[in-house]
């Protein structure tokens, strides 16, 4: 197949739209119409664009299209030096940056065999697990808002107003923190911050039984979750989901638990999972996620005193450090699921090869599967349950 | 390495997870790839990704696959002439793969036969620029790129990884 008669365009036809609307009515069955939700839908949070051929309310077929908002991240991997491609892991996922600064480190670290202090990994960790707090809060208000209920997302952005506050302390940015060095972070946590955190803590375990009450046994809710986009773990495994999703439909799966990094293997946590394989099951496995995310909090905040060395490696590589040459392949598990950053170094001093693995993107690929058949609103329902971050999808 | 003992391979070279992520690095002919996918659908892998390396032997192209209970992450890389990026699509077992096989077109040029929807997926349709295809001048050769590990076998005539271990030797 060359590449000419793929993307040939097909002007004189008398179908309308543009590339990708004209290659999807191809296939199309006759008296069936063809929309488009996206890019400009409020329910895609930001600019995902998928093409449906409905049949009245249900959707026969769907075609999600990427690339609105595509960046390239892999390509400035290979112009950037080592040290200054670590603010793009910032804007990759905005939901949950810190694990995406921390795969990106980790693999750094691990081709280059440096050992990161203690107390740099429990930083690490309270950082991280208080922005996969924020994160399932981002998620948990805009789908609800997806589905037509307006307060949650303000009793969510009153709790993550008060992690951002936390946060910015030790990063110095609220939305896109880009504090993880390799061999350890950028600023230390002062004694506020960590008061802070504590102060925190009890405050949002007392929330989560109102948000409980409030939302999630909540019939309507209920009624447009439960039974809503199955997925069976055959489907998980064939389109490689991971994270809330996988655990969503029974697998039991975490990267923190079966492939320890950092010191995730002293916290007592438990990996929730739901056999439900439905929309319910994703959402409560995300609420009962935030519960244990407090109880890691905890935890680390508590082992914080005792951890031995400073927040950054002595004699840290500076920008115009030169990794070993060789590869490395580093998984964290992000409030969406397994990131993974593979990056291969000739032993200079920029990346030769950068490869981001996201977890948003594998997850949404199995969306033509599961949306087939279904109603348009419980399209929205679906969607909102993968929790999508488009940028991570378009990288 | 029980899954593919009985599978014609290139090489098998066991991986350190500690150092490189990867417990086991398994070289294919172009032409087994698709059997090798359904070997590890039916051993209960998942895929995790595909992407593809520019070096100066060729276009390597990398299957990431791990499991959820066994923790077993193994990555099947298959070397492909310059002049001929063309390979046939796992999309049929992995249906995951239909993206990631796009995507590797749009960064690396390189053709996936029977993928069922090979368009363009991130980059605009009309695109025919691969913006992660190396200049000639700038590839490295792939020895010295991989970190694959101790070699468990290998075929006669395969000798991609041999410089880097001679310099390990010395």
């Amino acid at each position: 197949m060359s590449s000419e008669t793929v993307f040939q365009t097909r002007a004189e036809d008398s179908i309308g739209g543009d590339f990708y609307a004209q290659h999807f009515q191809e296939g199309c069955e006759e008296n069936t119409l063809v929309l488009n939700m996206g890019p400009q839908h409020p329910s895609t949070h930001g600019v995902l664009r998928v093409i449906l051929e409905v049949d009245g309310e249900y959707i026969l077929r769907a075609e999600p299209v990427l690339g609105y908002l595509h960046r390239m991240h892999e390509k400035m991997g290979e112009v950037k030096s080592w040290y200054q491609f670590i603010p793009n892991m910032g804007r990759v996922d905005y939901g949950h940056p810190l694990a995406w600064n921390w795969a990106y480190v980790g693999a750094v670290e691990k081709l280059a065999g440096i050992e990161v202090p203690e107390r740099a990994e429990f930083i690490r960790v309270i950082t991280c697990e208080l922005n996969r707090l924020a994160s399932h809060l981002l998620w948990w208000g805009a789908y609800l808002l997806d589905l037509g209920a307006f307060t949650p997302i303000l009793y969510a952005f009153d709790d993550r107003e008060a992690i951002l506050d936390i946060l910015q302390r030790p990063t110095g940015s609220r939305l896109t923190y880009s504090s993880f060095r390799i061999g350890g972070v950028q600023t230390d946590l002062d004694e506020k911050t960590v008061q802070m955190i504590r102060d925190f803590i009890p405050i949002f375990r007392e929330r989560l039984p109102m948000y409980k009450a409030l939302v999630t046994d909540n019939i309507i809710l209920r009624k447009r979750v439960e039974g809503i986009g199955e997925m069976s773990p055959d489907v998980i495994d064939r389109y490689g989901c991971s994270g809330p999703v996988a655990r969503g439909s029974g697998i039991e799966y975490d990267v923190r638990r079966n492939e320890p990094y950092s010191i995730y293997d002293r916290f007592d946590f438990e990996v929730p999972t739901e056999d439900t394989c439905c929309a319910a099951g994703r959402y409560l496995v995300r609420m009962e996620e935030m519960a244990q995310t407090l109880r890691i909090l905890e935890q680390a905040v508590d082992g914080l005193d005792k951890a031995e060395g400073g927040c950054i490696m002595e004699k840290a590589p500076k920008p115009n450090w030169k990794a070993p040459a060789g590869e490395a392949w580093f998984a964290v598990e992000s409030g969406r699921g397994k990131v993974g950053v593979h990056v291969v170094s000739d032993g200079s001093k920029t990346p030769y090869r950068i490869k981001l693995r996201s977890p948003s993107y594998s997850n949404l690929s199995s969306f033509a599967e599961v949306a087939e058949g279904v109603l348009i609103a419980d399209a929205v329902s679906i969607l909102g349950s993968l929790d999508l971050i488009i940028p991570e999808v378009d990288r | 390495m029980t899954v593919f003992e009985h599978f014609r391979t290139l090489c098998i070279a066991k991986g350190n997870r500690a150092s490189s992520g990867v417990d086991w690095n398994v070289f294919l002919e172009r032409d087994y790839i698709v059997d090798a996918a359904e070997l590890l659908k039916y051993s209960g892998f998942h895929l995790e990704s595909v992407h593809a390396i520019d070096g100066a032997e060729g276009m390597l192209i990398n299957y990431l696959f791990d499991h959820f209970t066994q923790g077993e992450r193994i990555c099947l890389r298959v070397l492909l002439n310059h002049e001929d990026v063309t390979v046939d699509s796992i999309a049929g077992i992995f249906q995951g793969a239909e993206w990631h096989e796009r995507e590797t077109y749009d960064f690396h040029g390189v053709m996936f036969t029977n993928n069922p929807n090979m368009v363009n997926l991130l980059l605009p349709a009309e695109s025919e620029v691969h913006p992660l295809v190396k200049a000639p001048k700038k590839r490295v050769a792939l020895a010295e790129l991989l970190s694959c590990g101790e070699i468990e076998s290998q075929a006669e005539g395969f000798d991609l990884l041999n410089q880097k271990t001679e310099e390990a030797a010395q």
